[in-house]
């Protein structure tokens, strides 16, 4: 028997209020939502259109943990109703996405749980916290060594020794 | 729940988001850390731009042009200089019709004044460039718009100074849009310095404009003589507010360092002044130069004082392109016969920034740097003193005008290219032996380095000599009656007529 979590006991669910959404973790938590705070994931854009067309309105399961399903429904409760130029499907994507300081805070977390929060928001095609969470990964990692990189972003050196010595010389010139 | 996350395994798409953060020379690491971030990196179009505008020495320009056709133009761009073969001319007429001031060089436009009465125009030339598309464009105006100008056209801006005559020099501020010549669109109403005696425009950064005003005269208490007193100000153009005043400053030199700092060249002590303003309070930041720059001595702190030298006076500007601080300081006094009269310190601003960022004292205190911690690629150079650097140095390159083989005047134009992105490159092409290094890595007497460990030695550049085009092929007894000035892709050159005491000739070399 799956335990139903509510996640904002504030946002009394009823008048004025979009309706909610049933979300199912990996670790089968099933959360309540409101359909207005998903509505910046184009993952569960598509599926509400879906429940429109069929008129049958049914979970919807997400492959990660309530733990990170959670941190990202934080992040759309936040920006609840904001505009977002990167969210925007009609709009040409900025060139690069501009920092905000909440976002910054809101993804002061380790490098793991960095990752598990760029990968569920890339599953549910949240641009701007995929872009948020890009430029995290990228801080961890500028200005350091090729060994240091290797290390944070955890991957083995599979060059062999000759490659070693010029693996970029296909590109300059 | 705590198994470590394989990064390799996510999407292409979300590890080029990743390293589009990332400056080139971090993308250079991430290359080397594995095959996969090696293959997406060279496969992604934006990520190779970004790592080949870093080894250009280039920032971004920001036009609406897709990722790949910047990087063609970027190669296009690089293999012009490298080649240096001069493709388009094109004669600047005013500058040889009369004797105009040259009042500004902007990228690649060129802003002239004549302010005479029987003969007081206003000329605005674009130079034309092939590789960014710029057509040449002239504009004259009849009359003479103003006295002082400065232009910026990333923002469409031309601010120029004007005097009513009565009272006399009671200058204002006029805000234009390059592009229409019409009133600026958004400049404020309000000009907060209006009415002041004097003005001298030194640099417009984003919304700010830097200047220097006369506040008041004061007669010597002899009754002999006044002096002046000059505020160095900041205002916002968009806004209409003062927003920073260096009230009777000893600055003698002003710059941007970025939109909310203000470098200041102070002649006594001697030492640069950094005023960071904007939303925070306001602090300063001292930093000590090298006194005897040939000797590359510092000062332990500003609290010991410094030897006053009045014969010492020195400026400093920053690359157009924003990669360098350039600090020129000339001395008179104890000095040995043999050594220069200017001394070029160049400072990266990165690693200028990176003191005032690491130092966070409170509101005039002093940050004494050692020199050695400046950066690896701080150094002194001398410098020949011939020129003001700000008309020769563009992107860390230098344009010196060099006497032939068989002596007489100046014959050969020589471009030096310190950038270390480009040596570097440069050095790595000669090394695989590509037949295309035509480049020559030499150690050029030109950028002598003095480090302070009492160690000489000779900067490493790329030295390219090209003859001078043949308009000014005539051997020329006096090689200062030339002048060239770098501009964003060529070089304008400049013939003086000495019995005019007027510009002769004028003639850019674009690619």
């Amino acid at each position: 028997m799956p335990t139903i979590v509510s996640v904002d006991d504030s946002t009394v669910p009823g008048e004025g209020s979009s309706r909610l959404l049933l979300l199912v973790s990996s670790d089968n938590k099933h959360i309540v939502v409101e359909e207005d705070i998903m509505s910046r994931s184009r993952f569960i854009s598509k599926q509400v259109e879906g429940f429109e067309a069929t008129s049958q309105r049914h979970a919807i399961l997400l492959p990660f943990s309530s733990f990170v399903l959670n941190k990202v429904i934080e992040y759309c409760s936040h920006y609840r109703g904001y505009y977002l130029l990167e969210d925007d499907p009609d709009a040409a994507p900025p060139g690069r996405s501009p920092v905000r300081e909440w976002d910054q805070e809101f993804l002061d977390v380790d490098r793991n749980m960095l990752l598990r929060i760029i990968k569920a928001a890339h599953y549910l095609e949240i641009k701007s916290l995929v872009g948020s969470c890009a430029r995290a990964i990228a801080d961890m990692i500028r200005g350091k060594t090729t060994e240091e990189m290797r290390e944070i972003l955890g991957v083995e050196n599979d060059f062999t020794p000759e490659e070693e010595h010029s693996p970029s010389s296909k590109c300059t010139g | 729940m705590s198994s470590y996350l394989d990064l390799l395994r996510f999407p292409n798409e979300i590890l080029v988001q990743i390293l589009a953060n990332l400056e080139g020379k971090s993308l250079l690491a991430c290359r080397t850390t594995c095959r996969r971030l090696d293959s997406v990196v060279s496969g992604s179009v934006l990520l190779q731009y970004k790592i080949e505008l870093m080894a250009c020495g280039m920032v971004d320009g920001g036009q609406a042009l897709s990722v790949a056709e910047k990087l063609r133009r970027l190669r296009l761009y690089d293999a012009a200089w490298r080649n240096l073969e001069w493709t388009d001319h094109a004669a600047l007429p005013h500058l040889a019709d009369s004797e105009p001031l040259l009042m500004a060089v902007a990228d690649s436009l060129v802003f002239q004044l004549s302010p005479f009465q029987h003969d007081s125009w206003t000329a605005l030339q674009r130079v034309s460039s092939k590789l960014r598309g710029v057509q040449a464009q002239h504009t004259n105006f009849p009359e003479c718009i103003g006295y002082d100008s400065m232009l910026d056209p990333s923002q469409d801006l031309m601010a120029y100074y004007e005097a009513s005559m009565n009272p006399p020099l009671n200058m204002r501020c006029y805000l234009q849009a390059l592009s229409t010549r019409r009133v600026h669109p958004l400049r404020s109403m309000r000009d907060p310095f209006a009415g002041m005696d004097e003005r001298i425009p030194i640099e417009i950064c984003g919304d700010r404009i830097l200047e220097a005003v006369r506040t008041q005269t004061q007669i010597q208490t002899d009754g002999f003589g006044s002096t002046s007193c000059w505020d160095h100000v900041v205002w916002n153009w968009k806004t209409g507010r003062a927003e920073l005043t260096l009230a009777d400053s000893a600055s003698k030199y002003s710059r941007f360092l970025d939109r909310t700092r203000v470098l200041t060249f102070v002649d006594h002590p001697k030492c640069i002044q950094v005023y960071t303003f904007g939303a925070a309070c306001m602090s300063v930041h001292t930093f000590l130069l090298p006194m005897r720059a040939h000797r590359c001595l510092i000062k332990p702190s500003l609290a010991h004082g410094c030897p006053q030298s009045s014969a010492d006076t020195g400026y400093f500007h920053n690359d157009p392109a924003e990669r360098l601080l350039s600090l020129d300081i000339h001395w008179a006094d104890g000095m040995p016969e043999d050594s220069p009269m200017h001394v070029f310190m160049d400072i990266p601003l990165e690693t200028f920034r990176s003191y005032i960022s690491a130092h966070p004292t409170a509101g005039h205190a002093a940050v004494t740097v050692p020199w050695q911690e400046w950066g690896q690629r701080t150094r002194v150079a001398q410098g020949y003193g011939l020129w003001n650097t700000e008309l020769f140095t563009h992107g860390m390159r230098r344009l010196d005008l060099r006497p032939s083989e068989g002596g007489g005047g100046a014959q050969l134009l020589e471009v030096l290219d310190y950038h270390p992105g480009r040596v570097g490159r440069a050095l790595a092409r000669q090394r695989r032996g590509d037949a295309g290094a035509e480049t020559v890595v030499e150690h050029s007497d030109a950028l002598m380095g003095r480090f302070t460990d009492g160690v000489q030695t000779s900067l490493p550049c790329l030295v390219k000599r090209v003859p001078l085009p043949e308009e000014f092929a005539r051997e020329l007894s006096d090689p200062e009656l030339l002048s060239a000035r770098l501009c964003e892709d060529g070089v304008i050159f400049m013939e003086m007529d000495p019995a005019r005491e007027g510009v002769e000739k004028a003639w850019a070399y674009t690619f």
